[in-house]
């Protein structure tokens, strides 16, 4: 009797467990499940030891998408605890929250940038990006705020977030950044063309 | 002579401010607008000349867009990313036959260009061609077995447009050719987390 008790324990054990990673990565792994080839794939590159802290942050997010939080969280603490003042690192980490619907734990993510590595231009504007393609409007503007008190010249920035608020279907907003970017840049070929192809891409969701 | 013609047909262009009320108006406007303003100011390079005439295409001005793309090739006629950019426009455009006629022209100005190749092939698929899209890919891992990145590529282009098979099909192949890269199995499974979207 205890040992079908411990067996059929056993079984619910191993029935709620993630599933091994596979051995053989063929064609029909990746024809089938996805929850499984994202735990598999994630495992496989956590298996390398990634030397640097965005892969390792990458990883997190596969396992977020995998519904697997507590792997997830222990890729980040590792990216995290590695490069802890890498504003790239730091809003990987935060991106991953946002795009798996954890909000409070992506704003707190993209605040640490602030924090700690409060001059990375690139980081402060691709947190602004992705919180504008989400819809977090007033967030997003925050940092582009940041920013533009380090560098109010960085006219390529405005451009890249005039386009997320373009595809995010703020136009009104969207107008404001592309016409700072062309008033520094008057007669800057490239600007006029990105801002094309924008409008372009987007005249469909318009 | 031709040249002062130029001048005095920009100047009212650059004259014209684009404001915030500007970027809020007409959006096929605000394309062409653009296109005409940036191709005033120095349409110089092969790559850019394809984008006017996409952009050009975009808000409806098709002969535009054809002396673009005609100056383009002109420029670098054996840049097959060139011939690409040009057939992506048209594919964007809905214009099937001109599409694959600049996919064909690709192949012929530079028959080894496999990223570019693969580039094009994304772009097929994008817009629906599935069965060209993989036949042009076959001929880029052709090119190189070993080009797992061209592979991942691809394969995020299939699981955007719900091709599993297909998207299985490349990622297998991405994983035999470089097992040992973390990088590879991070991009498969940041593949499957976005279900095929453009990386951000």
């Amino acid at each position: 009797m205890r040992a079908t008790l411990l067996a059929l324990a056993t079984l619910s054990l191993a029935a709620q467990a993630p599933a091994p990673t596979p051995t053989v990565f063929d064609e029909a792994f990746f024809n089938g499940d996805r929850r499984a080839i994202l735990q598999g794939c994630a495992d496989k590159a956590r298996s390398m030891k990634p030397k640097d802290a965005k892969y390792l942050a990458e990883c997190g997010r596969a396992y977020l998408a995998a519904l697997d939080k507590p792997k997830a969280q222990a890729a980040f603490k590792e990216a995290e605890a590695r490069e802890s003042k890498d504003g790239q690192v730091l809003r990987l980490i935060a991106q991953a929250w946002l795009k798996h619907g954890y909000k409070t734990e992506a704003l707190e993510g993209y605040e640490k940038i602030v924090a700690r590595d409060p001059k990375n231009k690139e980081a402060l504007t691709l947190a602004a990006v992705d919180l504008a393609e989400v819809g977090l409007v007033n967030e997003s503007e925050r940092y582009m705020g940041v920013l533009v008190a380090l560098d109010k010249d960085g006219w390529e920035r405005f451009l890249v977030f005039g386009r997320a608020l373009l595809v995010a279907g703020q136009r009104k907003k969207a107008a404001v950044w592309f016409a700072r970017a062309a008033a520094l840049k008057p007669n800057e070929e490239r600007l006029f063309l990105d801002i094309s192809r924008t409008f372009a891409e987007t005249q469909s969701v318009m | 002579m031709r040249h002062l013609a130029l001048c005095l047909l920009a100047v009212p262009l650059f004259s014209q401010a684009m404001d915030e009320a500007t970027f809020r108006g007409d959006a096929r406007k605000v394309t062409g607008a653009c296109a005409d303003r940036a191709r005033l100011l120095r349409p110089k390079d092969a790559k850019m000349l394809a984008e006017y005439g996409r952009a050009f295409l975009s808000a409806g001005e098709r002969s535009k867009a054809e002396d673009c793309f005609q100056l383009a090739r002109i420029e670098s006629p054996k840049d097959a990313d060139v011939h690409r950019l040009i057939a992506a426009a048209w594919l964007r455009a809905g214009q099937r036959t001109e599409a694959l006629r600049a996919i064909a022209d690709m192949q012929v100005a530079d028959p080894k260009a496999k990223n570019a190749f693969s580039r094009a092939a994304v772009n097929l698929q994008d817009f629906g061609y599935a069965k060209e899209a993989d036949s042009l890919m076959e001929r880029a891992w052709i090119l190189d077995p070993s080009d797992w990145q061209n592979c991942v590529a691809f394969g995020r282009s299939c699981l955007r447009k719900s091709h599993r098979e297909a998207a299985a099909k490349w990622f297998a192949r991405a994983s035999q050719a470089k097992p040992q890269e973390e990088r590879m199995w991070n991009a498969v499974a940041l593949a499957y987390a976005d279900h095929g979207a453009e990386p951000s």
